[in-house]
């Protein structure tokens, strides 16, 4: 099985770079200060600890590199476009309230923030459809999203 | 030995912090944070299982403090932003004197009590876990980041379980009492979740609305 693709946009992208290289500097600084792994005849507890935080560094750097290794750039269309693509800012009405959200990969979704995930139900039936449409969430509770403006950065 | 002691008393405390959400609708003896932590331990060890390349160890620690910074801040709802006004700043002091009021807040308001929200749970959890070891500690804050910024899949999964667990608990209680929002809950998770495994759960969900 391959690994999986990432879809991030820039910023997101950036984020998650800056944060691996920082990881990798906190890294090297720790490597500078290593106990002596023995006090008297048992492992040092020090010791132990700095295995476990070490353990941990490693760990976010090693995920983060599959991250890094398997992205793939968003790519915003024209300005004009106005049809809803992963990137997108898109300004809905629903339920007789307008809302905006950011339609983007898994990675960087963080609906709080108005970021909804290309894979969850609304992102998938907002995804290719265009300024005017109006979309249907079908399940027991049947929610209708009026498409009234796309853009893009 | 004093400062484990003292930190599981403090996060014991959370057995008898009854959860907001269900308060403000009138549910009497209602879920408590340590209730709702257990709940979402389970379906994240029941549906994690399913999911490939997961680590299970991880996932279930997140679950077990993805909340415990509750123990000191409080435990904000979406009836909270709902009671935000979309236009202007709001200060902490408004937000600790928030009104809640019922329906469905904006991502504007969202956002606006997010900010204030994570700067209290931030002091909140550096009050708690201070006088830890500090391999401990850091094991701690690096699992509430991943929980919180979402930045692994065991950190985005235990996120999306805690939404879902709150609708199920908001369904079983709608079952029983009749007052939540429920239809607005469902319509949040279409919005919020898009792991399968807590998908096909959520189908259950609404399923066992037309029993």
């Amino acid at each position: 099985m391959g690994d999986k693709k990432y879809y991030l946009t820039k910023e997101g992208f950036e984020k998650i770079k800056s944060d691996y290289d920082k990881l990798r500097k906190e890294k090297k600084e720790k490597l500078k200060e290593v106990p002596e792994a023995l006090h008297s005849e048992e492992l040092n507890p020090e010791y132990l600890s700095f295995r476990r935080e070490l353990g941990l560094l490693e760990e976010k750097i090693s995920k983060l590199e599959e991250v890094l290794r398997n992205t793939e750039i968003i790519k915003s269309p024209s300005k004009n476009c106005k049809e809803v693509r992963l990137g997108a800012t898109v300004t809905i009405e629903a339920g007789g309230q307008e809302d905006e959200f950011v339609l983007v990969g898994t990675m960087e979704a963080d609906p709080v923030l108005g970021k909804i995930s290309d894979e969850s139900p609304v992102g998938r039936a907002l995804l290719g459809a265009k300024e005017g449409d109006s979309v249907t969430i079908s399940s027991r509770v049947k929610v209708v999203y009026k498409i009234k403006k796309v853009r893009y950065k | 030995m004093k400062n484990l002691l003292s930190f599981l008393t403090e996060v014991g405390t959370l057995k008898e912090k009854e959860r907001r959400g269900w308060t403000i609708h009138g549910i009497k003896n209602a879920e408590t944070t340590a209730e709702h932590i257990f709940t979402t331990v389970f379906l994240v060890w029941l549906l994690g299982r399913k999911k490939e390349g997961f680590d299970m160890e991880k996932a279930m620690k997140i679950a077990l403090i993805h909340d415990i910074c509750e123990v000191y801040s409080p435990d904000f709802t979406s009836y909270d932003a709902a009671a935000i006004k979309e236009e202007g700043e709001i200060t902490r002091e408004e937000v600790e004197n928030l009104k809640p009021q019922k329906g469905r807040p904006t991502t504007k308001q969202r956002k606006k009590l997010q900010k204030i929200k994570k700067e209290m749970e931030d002091e909140s959890m550096e009050k708690l876990v201070a006088d830890l070891d500090d391999d401990l500690k850091k094991e701690i804050y690096t699992l509430w980041e991943e929980y919180e910024e979402g930045s692994t899949s065991e950190g985005r999964f235990v996120k999306q379980a805690d939404k879902v667990i709150n609708l199920f608990q908001g369904i079983e209680y709608y079952k029983k009492h009749g007052k939540i929002e429920h239809d607005l809950w469902v319509r949040r998770a279409k919005e919020t979740i898009d792991d399968p495994h807590l998908l096909g759960f959520i189908g259950e969900i609404e399923e066992s609305l037309e029993e």
